[in-house]
């Protein structure tokens, strides 16, 4: 998760009490704590923080997303809303995590490769609560995963009915998810 | 070939002069030394340098002198060499000395660097961050080519490297203090959320009142103005960085 306020090296931050109109592009990380109308352009991460609110479209590597944004998002690599982010407009990414609370209204593209799975991704559980598993039940979080998944198959997990599906049919599915 | 030019009207650096002048005599790498009067003024010190055939021109005093020598040697072939005495913490970090004795060796091994200078139209030229402090916030505009940003500010501060960036924040936004206050019971900094850091080739930084901007704490410009970088525009001698060795 993103420290708000703080960028890898040289970025732009646009504070609190701040209103940018105009096209921000910068090679490095971008954060908004303040209000931007225009266009966003990263070759890293960009992230909107908790009160900032972000008209126009955004095209990083990886987004996280904890404010408004109202407008296209395209990221390379990964795309998070966090549980209080609300997102307005198209996404077209290949790894995006939508925490449960966030809003999203729009259509999804995952890019880049076949999408194997939809699931329900679980809370890696810490190795000292290993051997009680069996008696406590589990936390989902985040609740809803949509990744693409290189070919790598899972042999421990059974396959669901999706899965099962013969590999020419799964690839000629546009790999689209629409959330409302 | 190393031409000296010492900060006029520092008595209180007297004694550090004295010392450089050894100092440089003992790592041999003594020269003509000079201090800049109304009768010979330092553009015409400068300008004598470059005829004599000097490569390097050395600044001794502070941030303000070597920037004032730095401005007359920009796009120049000749080297700009600083020993910084009374320097801010700045100065001494954008040549990698801190002492005496640092900056001559600094200078015997001549490692020269080509880095940008920040102009501030008409004319004006900086190498140190440049500052605008104010007690009540004020609003400000900044624009580049492609953008426009409105917000307000208490402190401002401009840098120059490759391009220029300006960083601004409002003090009296409330919790500051407050956040300041929890980071150090946690032990975590914090950042300062209304902090705004915009980087672009060229800034324009408009206020609805004018305002001065300081450099090493002396007024060097007031706002409205327009700021660019040029780059490459001084060669600038800094210290050799160290390379840990492998071998033990």
């Amino acid at each position: 998760m993103a420290t708000f306020g703080k960028t890898e090296g040289e970025g732009t931050v646009i504070g609190t009490h701040v209103k940018l109109t105009g096209i921000l592009q910068d090679p490095n990380d971008i954060t908004v704590l303040g209000k931007l109308e225009g266009e966003v352009h990263s070759d890293h991460t960009v992230t909107v923080g908790e009160h900032a609110q972000v008209k126009g479209p955004v095209s990083a590597a990886r987004a996280i997303i904890a404010g408004s944004v109202k407008g296209n998002i395209h990221t390379k690599d990964r795309l998070e809303i966090l549980p209080r982010g609300s997102v307005v407009g198209n996404i077209e990414t290949r790894d995006l995590v939508i925490h449960s609370g966030a809003t999203f209204n729009g259509r999804c593209e995952i890019s880049g490769g076949e999408v194997h799975a939809m699931e329900e991704a679980e809370t890696p559980i810490p190795p000292a609560e290993r051997g009680k598993t069996e008696e406590q039940p589990r936390r989902l979080w985040p609740p809803i995963r949509l990744a693409r998944q290189a070919n790598v198959p899972k042999p421990t997990e059974p396959k669901r009915a999706e899965e099962q599906q013969p590999p020419d049919q799964a690839q000629d599915e546009k790999p689209t998810y629409e959330v409302e | 070939m190393y031409y000296y030019l010492f900060e006029p009207n520092s008595p209180s650096k007297e004694s550090n002069f004295s010392r450089v002048k050894s100092l440089v005599s003992l790592h041999g790498i003594v020269g003509e030394m000079a201090t800049p009067s109304p009768s010979r003024p330092l553009e015409d010190l400068v300008t004598y340098a470059a005829e004599k055939g000097y490569n390097t021109v050395v600044a001794v005093g502070g941030g303000g002198f070597l920037t004032s020598v730095a401005k007359l040697l920009a796009k120049s072939d000749l080297a700009v060499g600083c020993i910084p005495i009374g320097a801010s913490p700045e100065l001494q970090d954008l040549l990698g000395v801190k002492t005496l004795d640092q900056a001559v060796l600094s200078l015997k091994q001549r490692k020269v660097s080509e880095t940008g200078l920040g102009v501030i139209a008409p004319g004006r030229v900086f190498l140190l961050s440049a500052h605008i402090h104010t007690k009540t916030p004020s609003p400000v505009i900044i624009e580049s080519k492609t953008f426009r940003v409105e917000g307000s500010f208490t402190q401002l501060t401009i840098e120059r490297k490759d391009t220029v960036t300006i960083r601004f924040s409002d003090r009296s936004a409330g919790h500051s203090v407050v956040r300041k206050f929890a980071s150090w019971l946690i032990g975590r900094s914090a950042s300062d959320p209304t902090e705004t850091a915009l980087r672009s080739s060229t800034l324009s930084v408009a206020t609805p009142h004018p305002l001065d901007i300081l450099v090493e704490d002396a007024p060097f410009a007031k706002t409205p103005c327009k700021i660019r970088v040029s780059p490459r525009a001084l060669k600038l001698i800094q210290a050799r960085t160290t390379i840990a060795s492998d071998q033990p």
